[in-house]
């Protein structure tokens, strides 16, 4: 088990290895970093104080060291365009974007799950049958045409809810929805073909026969094994999350980091965007991580196979 | 002169093979049908017999006869995903337990859940499956006791592993915490009738527990379980479809065929004096260690069982039987009948045919 | 063939029709803008007038006419980068089952960090260093799921290498590339098509996120997914201009997902997820 994790998190640590080194050749093949990361602001003098700081003189695989140093010591640089650190910039909005996407988290959850498992144990019910075949919508269409039809139908035409900003708790629920539908949709239908599958099993007649009664046997023996396939499927989620967030918090005008990001592409503001890149790729990074760790202590049988 | 001939009554005459009380289990025309995709089929056609303390059964037969399925239906357990979905059972299924006899089949699940794992017990064909991969194997049995007895858990986990040491699994301390993927097929099997056992049931049932297993420890668990059975003086209804499993481990023998009980004597007389054809083909068809017939071949039986939908109008097995008789073979149903005491067959041409009741 | 693909099929065959033959079904050029028609409706709603079959957008185009370039221009880049994840995933698998090893090892790694790092913010990087124009996103997006091609034709060409035929080549002298391509591409084929079927709906919605956020396809091309994001902005009163282009979307990758699907089932492939 031990030996397990120590890989994983080996593997970890080279995956944010490799993302640091495809973001130092990028901003490497634009420039010098300095201008970049201190350009305008910087006097000459200050340029070649810096440029020999940041090692520029030194060979490649040295500057990569220094870089990732400086990285260490939290050091990301100054953003072009607004020119002030750019961990301030991203402090000031991570708490938007780690509430949407919670939530998000939540209610796909909440809602996903246990409509899997009703859909599994009430096969024929209409109602079973309809909410799964809702959910294929959640998975087919796009979060930006998701979040277009909700828009138009709730912010507009019913002028239900708001659709721009994050001033209200109200202002929260499209974009949630949003980015909840596809992950509803995952959750409800690996919880049902998990539970399918699961309740076929000796085991569950095992549990039967040993004379439990019927919450027992589904609830304890049969999802205890239903659950491990989602645990796998959590790390995809948090990737789409990560994709979904982007695309979602700049239709909705939300005021995370994600618009942040997305926003220093066009505008070429490469220390906001290699800060960003880093920070989400180190969260999906992280969440595999654990949900490995996760999966290896939830199902015994892996713990023998590394 | 057939039409005369009745369903015998198996209850007195069953008293007088065993000489001893009210049996454990009394099963009386039990008709199991399922829906399958041609509509409602039956399975089971009408199955009858008797178990008492400290007796064993042996279910015999082909698979598709309808074996396991019976042995279901006790334990309510037939029907898509064991909850009796698309199933219609009828019959009486009586069980002898401390507050007297209480028909299985219509008794309401929660009667059902309560008898189960206590009063009485099931095993199972597949040990490499029929354990939950994820809960330790002590904790398994000491779920099945804390579930119908009044004790703590760790009381329940003290008495699970005393019925790891009754089994035979060594090392009981440590196994305890195992995990059913880190045992063997048979130390599976030995935690399987811990389980089963470990709240003294009257009656266990064993569906085929031994099929899976490599034939040495095949022989372990079958002299495990006779022993246990004796020491509990359990009642066994034991299915298999091994004719020297059933010579070790049985005293009566139930032989079925196509959802119905061809033969029914005590396990001498069917193995020395077979009465249905179904019978002695079987018999030849398997190899002796012992017979001074080396040299001579098998003989498999010809033909197939057929298919619960698909039955023959008359017997079920006069396609293959060397003794048909048109009529009656082909065009009557054949009822149980008793040509010879305590031996029941379900065939016109038993050698005796007096005795008919 | 069941109805559903059937439909399936006519509809993409309706939809590549209507593509291609875009400037001879509508008059109108894609591009040109005309501030006095814009935000016209469409023929169903009130104000139609009676020339802009889907209305116009915020610019005075027409809308019909930008769908059908925009299907052009998203589908060709999506065809055109499926082509080279193809191509690189397949050689990448080719050359990880035949040559094993080392390089085995090395590229499974690769394909390993690939996976762990969601796709679009190596995108995102890439077209921030590379800039949006249309070869560059092409390469890009063509990068995406280059790794399910490399997995299949790996676990493939792992499988055939057993088989006695493959030693026989050998022996005679065959080299590695001559067994790859006479021997080894012929059974990957099935699995490819229905693995390239099953990314296409992929790769086309990777490239409409990209261009609804602003930083795909630039103006003044018609991309169905720019034209959404334009459309957003529009979305209280005008509609359909947004609404289009999304239909647009939804149906292509719905069809061609129910055709992959179908494929898949159809030659009996196993994909592992």
């Amino acid at each position: 088990m031990l030996r397990l994790i120590a890989w994983r998190t080996g593997f970890a640590c080279l995956t944010i290895f490799v993302v640091l080194a495809a973001c130092f050749t990028a901003v490497r093949m634009t420039g010098s970093p300095v201008d970049f990361l201190y350009g305008d602001g910087a006097t000459p003098e200050q340029i070649v104080e810096l440029e020999r700081e940041w090692g520029l003189d030194l060979p490649l695989p040295e500057q990569f060291v220094h870089y990732v140093r400086n990285l260490a010591k939290g050091d990301f640089g100054n953003s072009i365009v607004e020119r002030r650190p750019v961990t301030e910039v991203y402090a000031e909005r991570l708490a938007p974007t780690l509430q949407l996407a919670g939530l998000a988290l939540l209610i796909g959850t909440v809602v996903g799950i246990p409509l899997g498992i009703f859909s599994a144990l009430w096969r024929g019910n209409l109602g079973a049958r309809l909410a799964m075949g809702f959910t294929f919508f959640g998975y087919a269409i796009p979060h930006f045409i998701i979040a277009i039809i909700l828009i138009l139908v709730f912010g507009y035409l019913l002028n239900w809810l708001p659709s721009t900003g994050a001033a209200t708790p109200l202002h929260y629920v499209l974009p949630a929805i949003t980015l909840a539908l596809p992950l509803m949709a995952i959750n409800a239908r690996y919880m049902r073909s998990a539970l399918l599958d699961v309740l076929n099993q000796d085991y569950v007649r095992t549990a039967r026969a040993k004379g439990l009664k019927e919450w027992r046997v589904i609830g304890l023996h049969a999802s205890r094994n239903a659950i491990l396939p989602l645990i796998t499927v959590l790390g995809l989620e948090v990737a789409g999350l990560v994709n979904g967030s982007l695309i979602v918090e700049t239709v909705f005008s939300w005021p995370g980091v994600g618009k942040v990001l997305t926003g220093s592409v066009s505008r070429r503001d490469f220390p906001i965007l290699q800060f960003g890149v880093i920070m989400y790729a180190g969260v999906v990074v992280g969440v595999n991580l654990l949900v490995d760790i996760l999966y290896a202590v939830a199902d015994p049988r892996i713990r023998v196979r590394s | 002169m057939f039409a005369s001939m009745t369903n015998s009554s198996i209850p007195s005459t069953a008293e007088k093979i065993n000489h001893r009380s009210r049996p454990v289990l009394s099963v009386r025309h039990l008709k199991i049908n399922l829906k399958t995709d041609s509509g409602n089929v039956a399975i089971v056609k009408n199955v009858s017999f008797d178990i008492h303390p400290g007796q064993t059964l042996a279910l015999v037969g082909e698979s598709g006869a309808g074996k396991s399925i019976t042995s279901l239906a006790i334990m309510r357990l037939v029907g898509r995903g064991g909850n009796e979905e698309g199933a219609q059972v009828t019959g009486e299924v009586l069980l002898d337990t401390e507050q007297g006899p209480i028909d299985l089949i219509q008794a309401p699940i929660s009667t059902i859940q309560m008898l189960r794992g206590k009063t009485l017990s099931m095993i199972f064909q597949e040990p490499m499956t029929s354990l939950n991969p994820v809960f330790r194997v002590g904790w398994q049995i000491a779920e099945a006791i804390v579930t119908h007895e009044k004790l703590s858990w760790a009381a329940a986990e003290a008495r699970a592993l005393d019925m790891l040491k009754l089994v035979g699994i060594p090392d009981p301390l440590a196994r305890m915490r195992a995990f059913p993927h880190e045992l063997s097929g048979g130390m599976r099997q030995r935690i399987m009738v811990a389980m089963a056992l470990s709240c003294r049931p009257r009656l266990l049932i064993a569906d085929e527990p031994t099929t899976a297993l490599d034939v040495t420890v095949q022989a372990q668990v079958l002299n495990l379980i006779k022993r246990l059975q004796s020491e509990f003086g359990l009642g066994m209804l034991f299915i298999t479809h091994d004719l020297g499993v059933v010579a070790q481990m049985a005293d009566t023998v139930a032989v079925m065929y196509a959802g119905s009980i061809v033969e029914y004597a005590q396990v001498q007389r069917v193995f020395s004096q077979p009465l249905h054809p179904y019978t002695s083909a079987l018999l030849r068809s398997m190899p002796s260690l012992t017979h001074d017939s080396a040299g001579t071949l098998l003989e498999p039986i010809r033909g197939a069982m057929p298919a619960m939908q698909d039955l023959p109008k008359g017997c079920a097995f006069h396609p293959r039987c060397d003794y048909v008789l048109s009529p009656p073979c082909t065009t009557t149903s054949i009822p149980l009948c008793e040509p010879s005491e305590h031996h029941w067959v379900r065939c016109v041409r038993s050698e005796q045919s007096k005795g008919e009741r | 063939m069941p109805l559903e693909i059937k439909l399936c099929c006519i509809i993409t065959a309706a939809l590549a029709l209507a593509a291609l033959f875009a400037p001879w079904i509508v008059p109108f050029d894609p591009n040109a803008t005309n501030i006095l028609e814009k935000l016209k409706p469409p023929f169903f709603l009130e104000g139609f007038d009676g020339v802009h079959w889907l209305g116009t957008d915020q610019l005075g185009r027409d809308l019909l006419a930008r769908c059908l370039y925009g299907i052009r221009v998203s589908v060709g880049i999506a065809l055109l980068g499926l082509m080279v994840s193809a191509v690189v995933g397949t050689i990448a698998g080719l050359a990880a089952g035949l040559v094993g090893g080392w390089l085995d090892r090395c590229i499974m790694l690769v394909v390993d960090v690939f996976i762990s790092v969601p796709f679009l913010l190596l995108v995102l990087v890439g077209i921030a260093v590379f800039g949006s124009d249309i070869i560059v996103l092409i390469l890009l997006v063509g990068l995406a799921r280059w790794e399910s091609y490399t997995r299949i034709v790996r676990g493939q060409v792992l499988q055939l290498r057993e088989m006695p035929f493959i030693e026989a080549s050998r022996s005679l002298g065959a080299s590695t590339s001559s067994i790859a391509w006479r021997h080894v591409l012929p059974n990957i084929a099935s699995p490819l098509i229905v693995l390239i079927t099953l990314n296409f709906p992929a790769i086309l919605l990777l490239e409409s996120s990209l261009s609804f956020l602003g930083i795909g396809v630039q103006p003044p091309t018609a991309s169905l997914g720019r034209m959404v994001g334009d459309g957003r902005d529009y979305l209280i009163f005008s509609w359909w201009v947004a609404l289009a282009p999304a239909v647009v979307i939804i149906s292509i990758t719905f069809v061609v997902q129910t055709m992959g699907d179908f494929l898949r089932d159809a030659l009996d492939v196993r994909i592992d997820d």
